[in-house]
């Protein structure tokens, strides 16, 4: 006699539960992150209009009397970020600072003006 | 039958799994609703929300140069340039960060800040506009947010029926945007994307585009100074080679037939308006502003 097996419910929600996963790992927006990228050799470029010679000393925005260190704020010898600096957390000014950002606009006849003046192109406007 | 089964099952879970039927109904699966939100772009509101506190984070850290003149000038450059943008649905901003670290940042939400040091480096306003254009497309195209997606790390957990983000989810994503554009990097693709369309930001809106790589090429012969580190050190662990950098753009310039052209580069109106009179205070510690 041939027994004819039925379907366990348990089995059928295992496999259910696997596809799902199965789903929700191939959606858009959960892609993996790119594969590590190529390390490029290093090649020379061509000469720029810009001429340097002997040592590059980047400029400083701070007036002479200011010592080398002065005003990085947070930023190591190498150029990296230190933790203490990253771990800042920003307080009510700093808010109200970038509120103030968001709030100034360039006006058009002003930004007309200063296009016109550098002798550079204003987008033309769609009729 | 069986299949049947198998078929009604799935599309139950999968019913289960929606995020808005899950925490109410079925306590202790919410994290569900946080999966589902990483799949999504951030909404207008919610790119606006975290660029205004990424750049509230940059200015506790750094501080803001607010030299009237100087904050107007970048400002009138960077709208320049920005008309050309191909996102025009949201408003671009341009800020000064008051550091000697030659870098400039784009959050989410249109918000661009350069550095003074990055200012007092810049010969003319051509190159500050090629700049401004490679921000303009970071900020424009989501490079932040999609970075942060890759790698999974975009999620909002929003509150069921609200559209607001909790405000300490919306500093735990200030956190994760500052540490990617202080301490991380963006993909080679999205830097490349951002040189060659920023470039032709600049271009369009009249600027001379050689400048933009002349400057590259200068930071790339400056970075090789051990006591330019300090200043241009995360610029040069952030992007892409410099030198390959300049090549792709010399490439984009002989091909658009621009190095046949004369613009202006307008070193004299750049000098005119970057000014630094005065030292401005450090920012005060924190929990004392």
């Amino acid at each position: 006699m041939t027994v004819r097996r039925t379907p366990r419910p348990g089995l059928l929600l295992l496999g259910a539960l696997l596809a799902a996963a199965l789903l929700l790992a191939q959606a858009p927006g959960q892609q993996q992150p790119p594969p590590e990228e190529k390390k490029q050799e290093k090649k020379e470029d061509k000469p720029r209009k810009r001429v340097f010679t002997g040592k590059i000393n980047l400029r400083s925005s701070r007036q002479e009397s200011e010592t080398a260190s002065y005003g990085f704020k947070g930023v190591g010898p190498d150029g990296r970020m230190e933790q203490a600096a990253l771990e800042r957390q920003p307080g009510e000014t700093d808010y109200i600072k970038v509120a103030r950002l968001a709030i100034y606009q360039t006006k058009a006849e002003e930004l007309a003006a200063f296009l016109a003046q550098g002798n550079l192109r204003a987008k033309e406007k769609k009729p | 039958m069986k299949r049947l089964l198998v078929l009604s099952s799935l599309l139950l879970l999968l019913g289960l799994l929606q995020p808005a039927a899950a925490p109410a109904q079925f306590p202790g699966i919410d994290k569900v609703v946080k999966v589902a939100e990483a799949q999504r772009a951030w909404s207008a509101k919610e790119e606006q929300a975290i660029g205004q506190a990424t750049g509230a984070k940059l200015v506790a850290i750094f501080g803001l140069y607010e030299e009237p003149r100087a904050v107007k000038y970048v400002n009138l450059v960077g709208a320049s340039v920005a008309q050309y943008a191909p996102r025009q649905d949201m408003k671009y901003h341009f800020g000064i960060l008051d550091t000697e670290m030659v870098n400039a940042f784009a959050t989410p939400g249109g918000y661009v800040l350069v550095t003074r040091g990055l200012l007092a480096n810049l010969e003319d306003e051509a190159e500050l506009a090629g700049v401004l254009g490679h921000e303009v497309i970071h900020t424009g195209e989501r490079h932040i947010e999609k970075e942060l997606r890759s790698r999974k790390m975009a999620a909002i957990g929003v509150e069921a029926g609200t559209e607001q983000i909790p405000f300490g989810e919306l500093a735990g994503l200030a956190d994760r945007v500052t540490n990617q554009l202080l301490a991380g990097k963006l993909s080679r693709d999205k830097e490349n994307e951002a040189d060659t369309r920023g470039l032709e930001l600049a271009a369009a809106a009249g600027y001379d585009p050689r400048a933009f790589p002349e400057f590259l090429g200068f930071l790339g012969q400056a970075s090789d100074e051990a006591g330019n580190k300090k200043a241009v050190g995360n610029l040069d662990a952030s992007h892409p080679k410099f030198s390959d950098r300049v090549k792709r753009l010399d490439e984009q310039i002989g091909k658009r037939g621009w190095d046949k052209e004369e613009r202006p580069r307008l070193a004299e109106r750049y000098q005119e308006n970057v000014v630094f009179p005065e030292t401005p205070a450090e920012p005060a510690p924190p929990g004392q502003d």
